[in-house]
């Protein structure tokens, strides 16, 4: 298991880091409990108070628990919260209400605001292609990654690459599902409610309300939680719908010898 | 100016004709003749007096994403989009398997809703998630949640109420054949039923009803048809029985009332071998991965030139259009795209010729989305299945799968005497239709009305 204290300090680091290099700084908040431990490793980088404002992309159907989570944390910890609200064309398919319309409310947005770096709460450990990601990685005016244009990582250089919109930070990259929740418990980090069991369920990873599905659990504390992590073999992202509409369609195209 | 055209479209309602397509995913015109001619299928053999029966060319590649996206949008994939059932996001090696949100050209029925003209759509492949339209529609494969496949929801009760599956579970056809062909009984029932109810109960101008569980049997039992002794060789025969009961019920209902066709989106024949492509380039050193057991693209390594795709889709592996790609634009491309067509027609197994004919990508495809082809399309000899897995460590085999597709067998009637004398290609059916609904093409399609 990793030290809590090293990984802290290395997402400290490249928080300061990107504070003293960047003019315009913004953070995703989900209000997921990564974005969440990112909001609180950013109070403890500039001792209490978060120096840049936080992005909530709103999609009008997101939990009621959420919104009640997002007013009440933000009055505690005196948050800037940006809500830019984005609009469901098609609730028909997850894949899309995910994609292209959040992304469009964060495109106008960044372009309003001229951020020039963003963070968000992904982690090596979440999913194949997350496991290729930087500290620091440029996205272009589409907001595409174009990972084979990716400077070497060395900690005093920044790349840049002529058309990029902005640089996304990455202060979590090196964390586990598992290490998340211990530093939660440490640290005693305020948590969306939805990740407690109820009646039998709770949800591990969140998504809105049209792509998150829960998992069984009895877990209704942090320590439940800790103890499931350490047992389960199932991956963090299986509730997820875009993931899991997918590996069935592999199911079925391998079942005609397709793949 | 919008009053002439709503009148207008009004005034076309009522002098068109109303269409039905049935379709029979994977029916082989040489296996459909056969059927009519030895009375499996008596009252086909009563319908195609009435009009024409045809063999037919489907797309390529001769899979059911592509050759159905052909066949409803009435363009090649270069202007459809749709190569295959599974495809690389851009500048990446992580797939992704396109679906009605990639189709890029317009479904007929929605060129028909554009008049006005209101559509009946069942279990067509590549239409999940059910798009709206002026109409009805359940997606057909790979449709994973009814809810998303229908439109509207309202009708989901019904469906439910039938136990209406969108898709037999092929894979029990590895644990028990009996169970296999229980379920595609089952399924097949369901299937009819909710046809029959849409099709006497709703309003339409165009009915497509897909039966996919033809396909499937092809797909584990081809073997059966083959060979008289076979324990499913007679289930197989009573399958296509109530198939063609069930054509006969709708084309009573219906004949004379407007135009009838039949088709399907690609032939199957027996497999004598798999043959695994991706090992072939990689023992002759054009693909090389970077882990012992590559488990997926994202294990390509930076000196590959090219690696395939289900089904015989070659991809160069290009400078600019992948992140690791090694070969550039130009004479390199063009020397090694020739180098890889003399060499793959040269391929023997067991004595024969494995691929027929190899097509760069602009012989088959004209287009704005050309540029997502694959460089290279193989179309193999029959009985030579190619397949793009990586994980395979030879170069052929055989697997629990008996039948493969096929190109150039596909079925199409139509109930009007000498439609045409060209030979039918998968892409007339949609502007015929059209022309059928007496609606004025205002779209270019790929090909022309066979009426």
């Amino acid at each position: 298991m990793s030290d809590l204290k090293e990984l802290e300090e290395k997402s400290i680091f490249t928080i300061r880091e990107a504070q003293a290099r960047f003019k315009n700084l913004a953070a995703l908040w989900s209000t997921g409990k990564d974005s969440t431990v990112l909001v609180a490793l950013a109070r403890k980088a500039f001792f209490g108070r978060v120096p840049f404002p936080l992005i909530h992309i709103d999609n009008g159907i997101d939990f009621p628990e959420t919104y009640e989570f997002r007013e009440r944390l933000s009055k505690e910890w005196g948050l800037e919260v940006l809500v830019p609200k984005s609009i469901i064309k098609d609730d028909l398919s997850g894949v899309r209400c995910c994609g292209s319309n959040k992304t469009d409310a964060l495109k106008r947005l960044m372009e309003e605001r001229h951020f020039d770096g963003l963070f968000v709460s992904i982690r090596r450990d979440e999913h194949g292609i997350r496991g290729k990601e930087r500290y620091f990685s440029p996205r272009d005016k589409e907001f595409k990654w174009d990972y084979k244009n990716q400077a070497p990582e060395i900690w005093d250089y920044i790349s840049q690459t002529d058309d990029a919109s902005h640089i996304r930070i990455h202060p979590l990259l090196h964390w586990t599902e598992l290490d998340m929740w211990l530093y939660i418990k440490q640290e005693g980090i305020p948590v969306n409610p939805l990740y407690f069991a109820h009646n039998g369920m709770r949800y591990r990873s969140l998504g809105c309300t049209q792509c998150t599905v829960g998992i069984e659990s009895q877990a209704s504390t942090v320590d439940e939680i800790i103890e499931e992590l350490k047992t389960t073999t199932t991956s963090e992202r299986a509730g997820r719908m875009q993931d899991k509409e997918q590996e069935n369609v592999m199911q079925r195209l391998r079942a005609l010898g397709y793949m | 100016m919008d009053v002439w055209k709503s009148l207008k479209s009004k005034f076309s309602k009522s002098t068109g004709e109303r269409v039905i397509i049935l379709g029979l995913d994977g029916a082989p015109y040489t296996l459909i003749k056969q059927f009519i001619q030895d009375g499996t299928m008596p009252n086909l053999a009563r319908i195609v007096e009435d009009g024409t029966l045809s063999q037919m060319d489907t797309s390529i590649p001769e899979i059911s994403s592509v050759a159905w996206t052909t066949f409803f949008t009435g363009v090649n994939a270069a202007r459809h989009g749709i190569y295959g059932f599974m495809d690389l996001k851009p500048n990446s090696y992580e797939m992704y398997f396109p679906n009605s949100q990639n189709v890029r050209a317009k479904a007929l029925w929605e060129t028909l809703g554009d008049h006005g003209k209101r559509s009946v759509i069942v279990n067509v492949p590549s239409t999940y998630p059910a798009r709206p339209l002026n109409g009805i529609l359940i997606s057909g494969f790979v449709a994973i949640d009814l809810a998303k496949a229908t439109y509207p929801a309202s009708l989901l009760p019904m469906l439910e109420r039938v136990n209406y599956q969108l898709d037999v579970d092929s894979a029990k056809a590895r644990e028990s054949l009996e169970l296999f062909a229980e379920s595609l009984l089952a399924v097949l029932e369901a299937r009819e039923k909710v046809l029959w109810d849409l099709l006497v109960h709703e309003q339409w101008d165009l009915f497509v009803g897909v039966i996919t569980e033809t396909d499937r049997m092809h797909h584990y039992l081809w073997a059966a048809i083959e060979d008289l002794r076979h324990p499913y060789h007679d289930f197989f025969k009573s399958f296509y029985t109530r198939v063609d009961r069930f054509i006969g019920k709708v084309y009573e209902w219906f004949h004379e009332k407007g135009v009838f066709m039949i088709m399907s989106d690609h032939g199957f024949c027996k497999i004598q071998k798999e043959v695994y492509l991706n090992h072939w380039l990689a023992s002759e050193g054009y693909l090389r991965f970077s882990a012992p057991n590559p488990q997926s693209y994202g294990d390509i390594d930076k000196v590959s030139k090219a690696f395939n795709m289900d089904p015989a889709r070659i991809y160069i592996h290009l400078k600019g259009k992948y992140p690791y790609g090694s070969v550039s634009s130009g004479a390199e491309y063009d020397s090694l795209r020739e180098e890889l067509k003399s060499r793959l027609l040269d391929i023997k197994v067991d004595g024969a010729p494995v691929i027929q004919r190899v097509f760069f990508k602009e012989e088959i495809f004209k287009g704005p989305f050309i540029n997502e082809a694959p460089d290279l399309l193989l179309l193999p000899n029959w009985g030579f299945d190619i397949k793009g897995t990586i994980t395979k460590s030879c170069f052929t085999g055989n697997s629990l799968l008996t039948g493969m597709h096929t190109q150039n067998d596909s079925t199409f009637f139509i109930n009007v005497k000498h439609a045409s004398n060209e030979r039918v290609n998968i892409m007339n059916i949609a502007p015929t239709a059209l022309k059928a609904t007496g609606i004025e093409v205002d779209r270019e399609f790929d090909a022309s009305s066979l009426i």
